[in-house]
């Protein structure tokens, strides 16, 4: 029997990437189980096999399961998913809205788009179907699908606290960032508002740290978008933001040792994975209400009203800074909400859920 | 950690409510969220030349790659029969010529190669575009421009303010220009009741008073009293000094105060030792329990209600313990007085009644307080008993005497 899984895209560090190889890597003890994806990052060669290569129908039964991991839209990876006759199972990581978009990006919007309005089909056609969140389930319970498991991501944060420290950023780190860290994890792209965490870093550091630091630590997957953000830290003056671009798991363990707290501004997130890593590293975290991060953070964090502007994530950002009593009870919140995204158990949750599914006769054709 | 749990609500609430009342005290700019919005949409919308560099650099990575020149990559595929044979065999024929023209290509590659590196090193090293700084500089004005519009805004909506707040700040005026009209007649009415004689006091004290000798002789025995008291005495009211006089013989630090110019300047020529100085004023300007005695003679009779009462407790504040207060007016139980004296003085504003004065001083904290009946009117001035007349009639020429012609003034020694 094969269970394998296909994504659009595969790049290391990613979230989405990172659960289906671990799904796989827990499958293969008891059956065929491999993960193809349309685009892949070089670096994942081998690892990850080409949709392309995907076993023609022929090669496939009825009984074997694709486990199609939703993020994106696209018409070749929608095809293929819709068209085999294999079981289909569907994991729902949300779709980033496309209004964020729109305007930067059209033919990116239009994917997202595209995504958003084939999942009505993908429903129609799935046997099963998980989300991250409970956030996520509501959409697609909105679209008529009642039978939503929710099964967080299995986040691979044994590896990252496992990683040593990047030396050489370590050494670096005492002349880079002289005080207090702020620092801010994912990709620079519209809906994660990295312009207003620069915004507040601005009046952070105006009115009341003038020698705090802005690590924004992520790739720069829209070069349109990225380079407006570095014009927009330029034009305001400030030398206190470092844009890091992608980084690798040294480098982000170090980073995340060095924080004095993870602030995000995000307005789309389906589960927010560096909330977990923050918790686990210790770091107090603050971010505004926004898709899953009220029940990602729990009680374990400050997260503002979504209406929230620069001047509340700045007064946040400096309280969470200077109050120890806060600090401490975060810290210590954190610690204890990481242990219940304990990666084990939830990909133990994860794999029996998709065992459950398989076992269940086949429902839809 | 505190002991009590967090309750993090509250600390969001108050965050929120902290940075709020930044916002409005203008701590952090009210404009700064739409201004950075508006900032960073223009930013977006402009395509920047360095974001390009990116792309060079990528496409010189892939030449890099795929630069290599080689007999390997010749297709020799063909759709004839027999075509692919043909394709090699014509390949060998020619393979020297070939492989030379691989070799000199493969040179040229390498030689282009780091001509274009420098090319791309020298377009982007910000000198070479100086657009790019341009398109800072324009930012950066662009910052100001919006920083001056914000600001001719916020001017806007004060001159606004205040051109609202016009019609109220008019309507005070004329309310107080119906104030000073109304102070006006207030002053006029206040200079014309108040007494300001054209003549000088002393001339008229002259004119009414009796002689300096037989006032000395007056107040011998008060101012043996005050042989030993606590501390200096103040003669509030002292006029010539006559009383600081036998002070002085009799070794009492006194000194005088006296708000009659003229009558000062005489007292000092005699060489008494009398200010220019309001006695409430005084008083206020002496330490606690220093004074050993304060004598106001015939000066309460000026007072007001509460200025009498001002002094005397004032007085009971500054004399030191067993200090005295010594105060000396008309008797208005004398109606003489009334009749020969009290009025005679037009700065006099009402007499004491002494039954009042008692009152007054006990309650102020004067535990000891002893009255003397003074000058009483000359036997020629009274009514005469007879022994012609009844009884009755000379019972009642006594209790005339007694209502009518009572002593003159009478003194209280108050002690602390």
């Amino acid at each position: 029997m094969h269970i394998d899984q296909v994504l659009v895209g595969a790049s290391p560090g990613d979230a989405v990437t990172e659960s289906a190889l671990r799904i796989r890597d827990a499958l293969r003890g008891a059956t065929e189980a491999d993960v193809y994806a349309l685009h892949i990052d070089e670096r994942l060669r081998g690892n990850v096999g080409r949709l392309d290569d995907y076993p023609l129908p022929e090669h496939r039964s009825a009984d074997d399961v694709i486990i199609f991991h939703a993020s994106i839209g696209d018409a070749r990876v929608l095809d293929f998913v819709l068209n085999r006759g294999e079981r289909v199972f569907v994991v729902y990581h949300n779709i980033t809205p496309a209004p964020f978009f729109r305007h930067i990006d059209p033919a990116f919007a239009d994917l997202l788009d595209q995504g958003r309005r084939a999942l009505p089909l993908l429903l129609a056609k799935a046997d099963a179907v998980f989300a991250d969140s409970a956030f996520n389930a509501a959409e697609l319970t909105g679209l008529g699908r009642h039978d939503v498991v929710v099964c967080p991501p299995p986040v691979r944060l044994d590896r990252l606290l496992g990683t040593a420290s990047d030396p050489d950023l370590e050494a670096q780190l005492p002349t880079a960032v002289p005080e207090k860290m702020v620092l801010f994890v994912g990709q620079i792209l519209p809906h994660k508002r990295p312009d207003l965490l620069i915004g507040a870093h601005h009046l952070l550091v105006v009115n009341a740290m003038p020698l705090a630091r802005l690590v924004i630590a992520g790739a720069n997957r829209h070069p349109r978008y990225g380079g407006a953000i570095r014009r927009l830290i330029d034009t305001m003056n400030l030398d206190t933001v470092w844009l890091t671009g992608e980084v690798s798991d040294a480098a982000l363990a170090t980073f995340y040792r060095r924080a004095d707290v993870f602030v995000t501004a995000s307005e789309h997130e389906g589960f927010c994975v560096p909330l977990i890593e923050a918790f686990h590293f210790g770091v107090p975290v603050v971010a505004r209400g926004y898709g899953a991060i009220p029940e990602t953070a729990g009680d374990a964090a400050i997260v503002l009203a979504p209406d929230s502007g620069p001047a509340h994530l700045a007064e946040a950002t400096r309280r969470v800074l200077v109050d120890r009593d806060l600090r401490s009870e975060l810290i210590a919140r954190g610690k204890a909400r990481a242990v219940q995204w304990e990666a084990d158990a939830i990909a133990t949750r994860m794999l029996s859920a998709i065992r459950d599914a398989v076992a269940r006769p086949r429902v839809r054709l | 950690m505190s002991s009590d749990p967090l309750d993090l609500a509250s600390v969001i609430e108050d965050i929120r409510r902290t940075a709020d009342a930044h916002t409005a005290s203008g701590m952090y700019d009210a404009g700064f969220e739409d201004d950075l919005r508006s900032h960073f949409a223009r930013l977006l919308d402009r395509d920047d030349g360095r974001d390009r560099f990116d792309a060079v650099h990528a496409a010189l990575a892939h030449f890099d790659r795929d630069r290599e020149f080689s007999r390997a990559r010749i297709d020799h595929s063909s759709g004839l029969p027999g075509g692919e044979v043909m394709h090699k065999t014509a390949g060998k024929i020619v393979g020297r010529q070939i492989n030379g023209l691989v070799a000199q290509l493969n040179s040229f590659s390498g030689a282009l190669t780091p001509v274009l590196r420098q090319l791309a090193a020298a377009v982007s090293d910000p000198p070479a575009h100086v657009h790019a700084d341009v398109l800072h500089e324009i930012d950066t004005l662009q910052d100001r421009l919006a920083a001056v519009e914000r600001t001719v805004a916020r001017a806007d909506a004060v001159i606004r303010q205040l051109e609202n707040s016009v019609p109220a700040v008019l309507a005070h005026l004329s309310e107080l220009d119906g104030l000073s009209a109304r102070l006006k007649v207030i002053e006029e009415r206040e200079r014309r009741r108040s007494y300001d004689p054209p003549f000088s006091s002393v001339a008229f004290g002259n004119a009414t008073r009796g002689d300096a000798d037989s006032i000395r002789a007056e107040y011998e025995a008060l101012a043996d009293s005050l042989v030993g008291v606590p501390g200096e005495v103040l003669d509030i009211g002292a006029g010539r000094g006559e009383f600081l006089d036998l002070l002085a013989t009799r070794g009492v630090a006194a000194r005088g105060v006296e708000i009659d110019t003229e009558l000062v300047a005489l007292a000092r020529d005699a060489g008494s030792n009398v200010q220019l100085v309001d006695g409430v004023e005084a008083l206020r300007a002496c330490a606690p329990c220093s004074l050993g005695a304060v004598v106001l003679l015939h000066v309460i009779e000026h007072l007001y209600p509460n200025e009498l009462l001002e002094v005397v407790s004032l007085a009971h504040d500054r004399l030191a313990i067993g200090g005295k207060l010594v105060l000396e007016t008309p008797n208005p139980q004398s109606l003489y007085v009334y009749a020969r004296a009290f009025w005679l003085d037009p700065t006099h504003v009402k007499p004491v009644h002494p039954v009042y004065l008692d009152f007054v001083l006990r309650a102020a904290g004067f535990s000891d307080v002893v009255f003397e009946w003074t000058a009483l009117p000359a036997d020629a001035e009274r009514l005469v008993e007879s022994s012609d007349a009844s009884a009755t009639m000379n019972e009642n020429v006594r209790r005339l005497n007694g209502l009518v012609f009572g002593a003159q003034n009478y003194r209280i020694i108050a002690t602390r």
